[in-house]
């Protein structure tokens, strides 16, 4: 396999001394489609700043196509395409012109330019709307022209932060369906950074799961989850809240370290506990918790999902409905750039 | 390919296809490119020329009358250039478009920041200056539009009253204080901009520009000629640039006679030195902030 990107023992550190990434290694192939799972705040959109050339890496190497992307931003610049979570479309220029934008940008001369346009158009079913203006698109429109304007130049390595953020589920779907497309048909390389579980289950190759600016896990979604093995629990205990609290110790500790186990977490209210055989497991669990006189409110047994291979590893969940992060003001920021300086994105 | 070899970095990768252009050509392509936008933004937008025309144009007609007789006083009229108050007023009124307008450079500045827009220029291979470049060039193009429907609404207005509003060195006199007050404005922008990048508050920025702005203009000579002046504020107008940039206004406009300190070639030759070196400092800041911002 080929190595698009390779990242090593990659740090960044703010000037105030925020820890955002601290010591990334990973490698992406061609043509894979791999993704930065974690919640907001755990050094994903750093990482990816850094490998997009805007911002630097305190520590370690980062390589784009063997390039030390330190070295020579501008061959990368050229090689790669970005966007973003905030759609960076002009809304008082059209879809074309939008285009065109960024194609002159490129320095791409003007028949090459206009066929490729007219091909984006196409592929992101923005034809018919192409010469209005693009601050009467709808947000998924917009999200489109966005990607588009990625692409105009023919990446062969294509970024994506946080790129459906916003996005209802219909139009989050649509944007899916155009990645895959131009992952598998266009052979094109995606690095994404995404908070839903979903996105990153769907979409994904392989996933780096990251927290705290640390690389925690990673595979591919169907072997994290397998690392689970066959199901996972969910139990919630009648009573008070004292008397559920005191249950979900007690079954926790019972349940710890049985055969059929593989690992017991609690999510609240609820003791979330790893089965090593799914529905074999269920009645030795029930009979067990039975026999210990603690009395089970509900019970749900569900595969496992990347969010409990997080919670396995964090013991925590993704806080996927957790409001994104206002920073785009300070995201501009670079050292002693004023009171905001640096600040965490 | 194998799924266990990887190559060595480096080797056997893609490089884009095709040649960049290089240095002065690529910058004068990018920004080029940039200012277009900011035409087609513009174009888009009429409402906005119009909207900060309605303030100058308040300007025009409320001091224009209020202070119409003083400029026929006996004894005050030699200090007013023996014109009507309304044509002395117009260079004062063009600087304000100007005073005003040019704060937009640094609001669109943290626009394009907070839009992403920023982000997604910077990472095309484009010179960083030109961005810089095609903002100055698109604002200094909007403003010279307010400021020539200023001047012929001035002179639209003029008609109404006697003596008619008339340019003593017509067309060419009326381009030499458009230039005037476009270096005043690269002044005001290069501090805008540099404002805009320091705070990255558009309050801030709209804030901080009309501080300064209207009391430079209160304490200048662009109410009223130097000399009726109460003494202290003769001598703060006198080490205000808006005075000698006014002042080799009117004398672009309204000819000698409105030479009232120097002779006419010293006061434009003053007025271009300040400014130049003025723009000059606040276009380095703003550039030296930008560059630290992007890079």
């Amino acid at each position: 396999m080929t190595a698009v990107i390779e990242v090593k023992d990659l740090y960044k550190t703010y000037p105030d001394g925020t820890e955002a990434v601290r010591g990334i290694s990973f490698e992406v192939g061609e043509g894979e489609f791999f993704g930065f799972l974690g919640p907001n705040g755990a050094g994903k959109s750093t990482t990816i700043k850094i490998l997009i050339t805007l911002l630097r890496a305190t520590g370690g190497t980062a390589r784009v196509f063997g390039h030390d992307v330190a070295a020579d931003p501008n061959l990368i610049r050229r090689l790669i395409g970005y966007s973003a979570q905030e759609v960076g479309v002009d809304d008082e220029l059209t879809g074309r012109e939008n285009l065109q934008l960024q194609g002159r940008l490129y320095h791409m001369d003007p028949p090459t330019l206009r066929r490729r346009i007219d091909e984006l158009l196409e592929l992101v079913d923005l034809a018919v709307d192409a010469d209005r203006i693009a601050g009467s698109y709808s947000g998924g429109m917009r999200k489109r022209l966005d990607l588009a304007t990625g692409l105009i130049h023919r990446p062969q390595l294509l970024f994506l932060d946080e790129p459906t953020t916003g996005l209802d589920p219909q139009n989050r779907a649509g944007i899916w369906s155009y990645l895959e497309d131009l992952n598998k048909r266009e052979r094109l390389t995606i690095f994404l950074t995404t908070h839903y579980l979903e996105e990153a289950d769907r979409l994904c190759d392989r996933l780096a799961i990251i927290d705290h600016g640390q690389i925690i896990a990673s595979g591919s979604p169907a072997g994290l989850k397998a690392e689970l093995g066959g199901g996972i629990i969910n139990l919630t205990f009648k009573g008070d809240a004292a008397q559920t609290e005191r249950d979900r110790r007690s079954a926790a500790a019972l349940l710890e370290g049985s055969p059929y186990v593989r690992g017991v977490s609690e999510s609240g209210s609820t003791l979330v506990v790893t089965a090593t055989e799914g529905g074999r497991s269920l009645p030795r669990i029930v009979r067990a918790l039975d026999e210990a006189g603690l009395y089970v409110d509900e019970m749900t047994l569900t595969s496992p999902t990347l969010d409990d291979v997080f919670l396995k590893y964090t013991g925590e969940r993704i806080r996927e409905d957790a409001p994104v992060q206002n920073w785009r003001n300070q995201r501009f920021m670079r050292p002693g750039m004023g009171p905001r300086a640096g600040r965490r994105p | 390919m194998s799924e266990d070899t990887i190559t060595a970095p480096g080797a056997a990768m893609p490089v884009p296809a095709g040649a960049l252009p290089r240095g002065v050509p690529k910058l004068a392509s990018e920004t080029a490119t940039l200012y277009v936008r900011q035409m087609k933004r513009l174009s888009r937008q009429p409402t906005i020329i119009v909207f900060s025309l309605v303030q100058p144009l308040i300007w025009l007609v409320l001091f224009g009358q209020m202070f119409s007789r003083i400029a026929r006083f006996p004894g005050a009229a030699q200090q007013f250039g023996n014109v009507s108050y309304l044509q002395f007023f117009i260079p004062t009124v063009m600087l304000q478009s100007v005073l005003f307008g040019a704060g937009q450079s640094g609001v669109g500045m943290i626009t394009d920041i907070d839009s992403g827009f920023l982000d997604k220029l910077l990472t095309t291979p484009i010179n960083r200056l030109a961005i810089l470049l095609g903002r100055i060039l698109g604002d200094l193009t909007r403003m010279t539009l307010q400021i020539v429907l200023v001047v012929l609404i001035g002179w639209a207005i003029g008609g109404f009253q006697t003596p008619h509003i008339s340019f003593y060195y017509g067309i060419g006199g009326v381009l030499g204080a458009l230039a005037i007050a476009m270096l005043f404005a690269l002044v005001l922008m290069g501090f805008n901009v540099f404002i805009a990048l320091t705070t990255r508050s558009t309050e801030a920025t709209f804030l901080l520009g009309n501080f300064l702005t209207l009391p430079l203009l209160f304490t200048s000579s662009a109410q009223l000629p130097i000399a009726l002046l109460p003494h202290w504020m003769q001598m703060v107008a006198r080490v205000n640039p808006v005075t000698y940039t006014i002042n080799s206004m009117r004398v672009l406009l309204n000819g000698p006679a409105a030479a009232t300190d120097h002779s006419v070639g010293v006061t434009i030759l003053l007025a271009l030195a300040i400014l130049l070196g003025l723009a000059t400092v606040t276009m380095t800041f703003a550039t030296r902030r930008f560059r630290s911002a992007v890079a």
